[in-house]
């Protein structure tokens, strides 16, 4: 006997029919579990080896297109509980949630960079191997209970260029600048649906506005830490326009000095970001950031934007 | 996290060389911190003081009356430790992971009472203690797992 999946509000799939024309397609994927797939760690094993290793276990692994050492993994096995796992050499991390960190691929070697709502620690440990133990990386997350398991996959993972700090990236008070920040914003969670239907059992649009009015500080906030010139990026895993293009619009409005790079990612079909939503008008820029579809991409969904702070 | 005295410092880098070979060139330039307790860490050479972390680096040993190094450590730099290594079996690969005591009777005399690196496939997988008798883990709760696959 198999469980019926639990229904989706009503004002939920309402949503998501206004902003996608295949809808059902949508909700069909979201009723699936997404597919398990994880990052090799570089700092510790090199990716062929690691492949083949688990290959040998009876895995199957295919590419992510867009991370090079990163695959989506089928098989009887629990890669959590493999030798692999336990010596730092994979991290399980979802496909989606390796977009963030390389957006800024080629900018962080040598660099000071922050993770301003880093916990649990699959981008820093991300962005600590695209660093190959050079610069800096401040992980930062305001929640102690968090640090801690930020703290083990770090270690885990063999980074030995990080610190961890416990602010409340709105009131930090540092005065340091970084040449890269990345805010992956607490959200609603509406695109991982498939691995927690959790996100849906709280949902409304009274929490989404509530969450887009924090993102709106902690984009600024993660803005202002970034010196002229450096690179923002701002990331979610929900498909809320208030949750994504309104904090990005609302950025640009705010910081004469932003700018909406365009961003893509190899092999990865995606969305450009919408410009209107419930009658508000976007800035055309948000265009040019990225709205993961699962129906798409066989992922969880996502958004990214990059946002470059302006010399002049 | 402040920086680490010298002294200490050399105490680690010493152990390290003497116990487990590994040379001290490799960490020599590296900044070094030193928690509250006894951890030692290495970390990125510059830290700016406005960023006041709880926390940084990778723990490279513990400063007890033998310096004790991680297992995070050991499976960081596992490729230059020459000695001190005890090569396990799948079972007894199996049984460190989990955090248990494995008996052996079968070392080699070059390894002596003491905190050794315990290795697996060509990997070293993390700290151990060999009291003579038995090769007991000291992995942390935290990482122990049962595995199902080796």
């Amino acid at each position: 006997m198999s469980l019926e999946p639990p229904a989706f509000p009503d004002a939920f799939r309402d949503r998501l029919a206004r902003l996608v024309d295949d809808v059902d397609d949508l909700l069909d994927v979201l009723r699936t579990p997404r597919p398990t797939s994880i990052r090799v760690n570089t700092l510790k094993a090199d990716v062929a080896s690691v492949r083949r290793g688990l290959v040998d276990r009876g895995l199957d692994l295919e590419p992510v297109p867009w991370t090079p050492s990163g695959f989506r993994v089928q098989g009887d096995v629990d890669v959590g509980l493999t030798l692999e796992h336990f010596l730092g050499h994979v991290y399980v991390q979802s496909a989606a949630s390796m977009l963030p960190p390389r957006a800024v691929a080629d900018e962080v070697e040598g660099a000071r960079v922050l993770d301003g709502c880093a916990a649990p620690g699959s981008k820093s440990t991300q962005l600590a191997a695209l660093m190959d133990h050079t610069g800096l990386l401040v992980a930062n997350d305001r929640s102690w209970g968090r640090t801690a398991a930020l703290k083990n996959n770090l270690d885990r993972c063999g980074v030995d260029n990080h610190v961890i700090a416990q602010e409340d990236l709105r009131h930090t008070g540092w005065e340091t600048r970084f040449d890269v920040a990345l805010v992956d914003a607490p959200c609603t969670g509406e695109g991982i649906v498939r691995k927690s239907w959790s996100p849906l059992e709280d949902w409304s649009v009274k929490r989404i506005h509530g969450l887009s009015g924090m993102q709106r500080l902690l984009i600024e906030a993660g803005f202002d830490l970034v010196r002229p010139g450096g690179t923002l990026v701002y990331s979610t895993c929900t498909f809320a326009p208030e949750e994504n293009e309104a904090v990005v619009d609302h950025l640009l409005r705010a910081r004469d000095d932003a700018r909406v790079e365009p961003v893509g990612f190899e092999g990865l079909d995606a969305a450009p970001g919408v410009t209107r939503w419930d009658g508000d008008e976007y800035d055309p820029a948000v265009e040019d950031t990225v709205r993961v579809w699962p129906h798409l991409s066989d992922t969880d969904g996502f958004y990214v934007a990059k946002i470059r702070r302006t010399t002049a | 996290m402040a920086p680490c005295p010298p002294e200490d410092r050399e105490t680690v880098l010493v152990a390290l060389e003497h116990r487990f070979g590994i040379p001290r060139d490799l960490l020599g330039d590296r900044s070094f911190f030193r928690a509250a307790d006894d951890r030692v860490f290495v970390g990125p050479d510059e830290v700016p003081g406005d960023v006041d972390p709880v926390v940084g680096g990778l723990c490279v040993a513990r400063l007890q009356a033998r310096v004790k190094p991680t297992t995070d450590f050991l499976q960081a730099f596992g490729d230059h430790v020459s000695r001190s290594v005890v090569d396990v079996d799948r079972d007894q690969a199996r049984a460190f992971v989990a955090g248990e005591d494995v008996p052996r009777s079968d070392l080699d005399a070059d390894v002596s009472r003491g905190w050794v690196a315990v290795r697996y496939g060509g990997h070293v997988m993390g700290c151990g203690f060999w009291n003579e008798e038995v090769l007991e883990s000291v992995v942390p709760k935290g990482r122990r797992v049962d595995l199902e696959a080796l």
